[in-house]
């Protein structure tokens, strides 16, 4: 077992909701991240698949201190950074770093790459100009950007080049761990892979750990070695990313995997669908019991009073569902 | 093709100035500007007369040879006149508008970007603040402080922020929530770099524009309190007043109208082309390539 | 005779720039009841495609430079506007890409969905809004009655595209032209979209043209294919055809590409360079520059769509001439 260097236990976020303009009240909360524990060991890329809404982004930002958790704890390398001091914050933020989805909106308009990416040097170390731009161009040149663009402004570049100004930028941290939310869902298919490789290529080359946030399970499955999917602020199943394809056991996880397309028409008319009726419910609103339960082809009548825990499954310990039916044949079969 | 000097690097001031001097209107515009504030400044050295000069026995005559632009009812010398107002006009546009513009970007920014309680606290100061009748606040500054025309730059100042504070604002609410900006504070950025390297740079465009409107606003404001008794005192004079005292005669003497009033649209047109030029340069995403 | 037939289209936008060519000679024909799937990368001109067909290009900057639509025997390109407005929302019905932007927030779902009954049938509000209703439950919107009264920011995304769909379905038109339905969608739903389409599709008996840059959608819901690339037609056939054993090596390098294709760990198969600037002429085959199999040929030669035996088009000179054959058993990676 490889080093832990990220570990959330019973992470939740949640908003207030104000009523009122003078004397506000709470009114309720939008419970955006309800439970979370996960944990991220060195060199590994962990996989966070969820629908719009579920939270994901909301955690992937409780992590790099944009939104405080409410509760729960934050450890990285085994010390708390659940609430960072102010001194201990900057250290945190150089070791923890994003890569957001839309390279359209994430680099200031009004900076040169060159800026960009030296604004991000110059965090962690004062450089003289010389040796600033030698390491700009260096970093330029590991995201597979000529250095000839350095003086351009983000908006002269495709979105695949912008995502590589944003993975330079983020590379200029030196961070150990990349929280990527969404990085290739903006980008097309055949640039979507180019940016894939190169993520994978950087994460193996330096040894980080990635936590790889994705609607998309082609994409997340090829890159993670272990998946973890979220529903409505929770984690309903988590473990080794073959074993999750192969038998899923939470019957969310199956409906996600069979509504994943499939550019096989031969393939794509042979399988069998689950179709899940409505929408995910409102986070202010969670059902009582398993929160998938409204929508679940094969809820019973206990689903809907109890919450069933995150625990690993009896015959395959690194996987771990949150259903009470994860041992029932007629979902697992 | 924007060929900027690019091995000695670039930033985007550099880069605005570039684009700036490729668009005509602005330069015209800031040329037009120039000559009208050096002619100003240098009012004491080349005008012909002395600003309070009379010649009662020539009263109010029409454009000629000795005095080109002709004299008003006291026999003074337009000219002469309106380049000495010239210096109160911009003396009290510029100073006025700076002090409006440090006050109000600095609010606006801090407002936004806390948000929350510091942001609806700052609000409501604002919203008393408009509430408060304008005459009666500069008054009541003149009744304490007695008459002084620094301020009645601060008096101008202190009213014209508020608007600007509350554009600020808005722009940087939505700017806040930009991801760029996420970025930065993700990246372990200080709020004074956040805030000028990224939120400031980005609301340029309506703080430039806003300017080169507070601008005559605020030249127009200082005629209205000139005329109320409580600005520049007589035989001192600016184009606002100017302008007024050429309005109130203008059927019997146009030159006393046209004169200073040309004066006033020329620096107006000018200031209005040259921010529309600063606020396409500013932005890179404008360059014309 | 097929319902909607597209000969040589071109539409062209004009900038300060130049003139750029967004679609490029396009010509395809869908049949009564058929579903014809319109696959592109962002800027090979699918929608402007859809927009020159109902008659949406904004003109200027927009023109259409040449072309014949005919669609029951009136040419959607050069007949009157008012014609084309009679056809629009009454026989031809759109589905945009984005449900959040497409409907007005100022406005009850009911008045905006039973507009086109009113506009184009004369129906009476009563009855319009009967047929609303009725439209409304046929989309699988439970509590109609009530949802007519509501507003569009009380819909979530799913909800509203299911509301868009209703509109464009409401006066039973023979062609329905979806640009996108799904791509703002999550999965599941978009699963629930795809499978409602479908279901219609088939009561109604409407011919649907479905855009999208998903290859998933299309093999989902599609018999015939037509990949797009630089505003031309690359390929065309079933979508057996074109998805199963492809004939142009850009839906080859496309499908390779995606990852599903790919084992874990290994490298994924990279397309090079970009998409061509279309502002210039291009001579030869659009996807030459970044084709893994371009001979000089292809940069020099003229670029053809041709029509093989079994009905299978690709545009690829080298495939028309057999000298290539693309290996598929790139699939065999491919794993459920």
């Amino acid at each position: 077992m490889q080093k832990i260097v990220l570990e959330m236990d019973g992470i939740r976020t949640h908003f207030p909701l104000y009523r009122g303009l003078i004397v506000r009240r709470q009114r309720g909360q939008v419970r955006a991240v309800d439970g979370v524990s996960l944990s991220l060991a060195k060199g590994e890329v962990l996989g966070l698949v969820g629908e719009s809404g579920c939270g994901k982004s909301t955690l992937a930002r409780t992590i790099i201190h944009l939104a405080p958790p409410t509760a729960g704890k934050l450890f990285l390398h085994g010390a708390d950074v659940t609430n960072p001091s102010p001194e201990n914050l900057a250290a945190v933020r150089s070791n923890v770093q994003m890569i957001f989805q839309d390279p359209y909106a994430s680099l200031d308009p009004r900076m040169t790459v060159f800026d960009i990416i030296a604004e991000a040097v110059l965090i962690k170390n004062r450089l003289s100009r010389k040796k600033l731009t030698g390491k700009v161009v260096a970093l330029m040149e590991q995201v597979g950007l000529a250095p000839e663009f350095i003086l351009k402004y983000p908006h002269e570049f495709s979105g695949g080049q912008r995502q590589r100004i944003a993975i330079a930028r983020t590379l200029a941290m030196n961070p150990e761990i990349i929280i990527a939310d969404e990085p290739v869902s903006a980008l097309d298919v055949s640039i979507q892979a180019q940016i894939i490789n190169l993520m994978a290529h950087l994460c193996r080359q330096r040894g980080l750990a990635m936590l790889f946030i994705s609607h998309d399970l082609s994409v997340v499955k090829h890159v993670s070695m272990r998946i973890a999917v979220m529903y409505l602020g929770k984690i309903m199943e988590t473990g080794p990313s073959e074993d999750i394809f192969a038998g899923p056991r939470h019957p969310y996880t199956k409906a996600l995997l069979s509504a994943m397309p499939v550019a096989d028409p031969e393939k794509e008319r042979s399988r069998k669908r689950i179709i899940l009726p409505g929408d995910p419910p409102s986070p202010i609103n969670p059902p009582p019991g398993c929160p998938f339960h409204p929508r679940c082809p094969f809820a019973q009548k206990k689903c809907a009073s109890t919450i069933p825990p995150l625990e690993p499954c009896a015959d395959k310990p690194e996987q771990s569902a949150a259903c009470v039916r994860k041992y029932d044949d007629e979902l697992t079969g | 093709m924007m060929k900027p000097d690019r091995k000695n690097g670039t930033s985007l001031y550099r880069d605005a100035v570039y684009r700036l001097t490729k668009n005509r209107a602005a330069v015209v515009g800031f040329f037009c500007l120039i000559v009208l504030l050096v002619l100003s400044a240098l009012a004491p050295l080349i005008a012909p007369y002395s600003f309070s000069a009379q010649d009662l026995a020539l009263g109010a005559s029409p454009p000629g040879p000795r005095h080109w632009l002709g004299t008003d009812i006291l026999g003074r010398d337009l000219l002469t006149r309106v380049l000495y107002g010239g210096q109160i006009s911009f003396l009290v546009g510029f100073s006025a508008t700076a002090v409006s513009l440090v006050i109000g970007v600095l609010y606006g920014t801090v407002s936004g970007y806390c948000g929350g309680k510091t942001d609806a606290a700052m609000m409501r100061f604002i919203d008393i603040m408009y509430a408060f009748p304008f005459t009666i606040f500069v008054i009541i500054l003149m009744v304490f402080f007695g008459r002084n025309i620094v301020l009645l730059f601060c008096a101008i100042g202190a009213v014209e922020w508020l608007t600007m504070a509350r554009i600020i604002r808005g722009q940087v609410l939505t700017l806040k929530k930009q991801e760029y900006i996420e970025a930065a504070v993700a990246m372990g950025l200080s709020l004074h770099k956040i805030v000028l390297r990224h939120l400031i740079p980005n609301v340029l465009g309506p703080i430039i524009v806003y300017t080169t409107l507070t601008i005559p606003q605020v030249m127009l404001l200082e005629a209205f309190l000139s005329f109320l008794g409580l600005g520049v005192q007589p035989p001192m004079s600016s184009w606002g007043l100017l302008v007024k005292e050429g309005a109130d005669s203008m059927e019997q003497y146009w030159w006393l109208l046209i004169f200073p009033g040309l004066a006033l649209s020329i620096t107006l047109f000018s200031l209005n082309f040259l921010g529309d030029g600063l606020r396409d340069a500013l932005d890179p995403r404008t360059a014309k390539d | 005779m097929p319902l909607l037939s597209v000969t040589n289209l071109s539409t062209s936008f004009h900038s300060r720039r130049g003139t750029v060519r967004v679609v490029n000679s396009v010509g395809f024909n869908i049949d009564k009841g058929e579903t014809l799937g319109i696959a592109g990368e962002s800027g090979s001109g699918k929608s402007v495609l859809c927009y020159s067909l109902t008659g949406l290009v904004p003109q200027p900057p927009g023109t259409i430079e040449s072309g014949e639509a005919l669609f029951d025997g009136c040419d959607l390109l050069k007949c009157t506007t008012e014609k084309l407005r009679s056809i629009r929302g009454n026989r031809i019905g759109m589905i945009f890409q984005d449900p959040m932007t497409s409907l007005n927030p100022y406005l009850s779902i009911g008045s905006q969905l039973v507009e086109p009954l009113t506009i184009h049938r004369g129906l009476s509000k009563k009855e319009a809004s009967a047929r609303g209703i009725d439209a409304l439950t046929e989309v699988g919107i439970q509590d109609a009655p009530r949802r007519m009264r509501q507003f569009p920011h009380e819909f979530s995304g799913g909800m509203r595209q299911r509301v868009m769909i209703a509109m464009a379905l409401i006066n039973n038109p023979d062609l329905v032209i979806a640009d996108e339905p799904t791509t703002a969608l999550d999965v599941t739903v978009q699963a629930q979209i795809l499978d409602l389409i479908g279901a219609l599709q088939h009561k109604h008996n409407s011919a649907v043209i479905l855009v999208t840059h998903d290859l998933g959608v299309i093999a989902g819901i599609c018999k015939r294919v037509m990949i797009m690339y630089a505003g031309r037609v690359l390929e065309s056939g079933s979508a057996g055809q074109v998805l199963s054993r492809p004939r142009h090596p850009y839906t080859f390098a496309l499908q390779k590409s995606m990852p599903a294709f790919t084992k874990r760990g290994n490298e994924l198969y990279t397309i090079p360079g970009a998409p061509p600037d279309l502002s210039r002429e291009i001579i030869g085959c659009p996807f030459a520059p970044r084709c893994e199999f371009k001979i000089d040929k292809c940069v020099n030669g003229p670029c053809q769509l041709l029509v093989h035996k079994d009905g299978h088009a690709t545009a690829c000179v080298r495939i028309n001439d057999g000298d290539l054959l693309l290996d598929t058993k790139y699939r065999a990676g491919f794993t459920e």
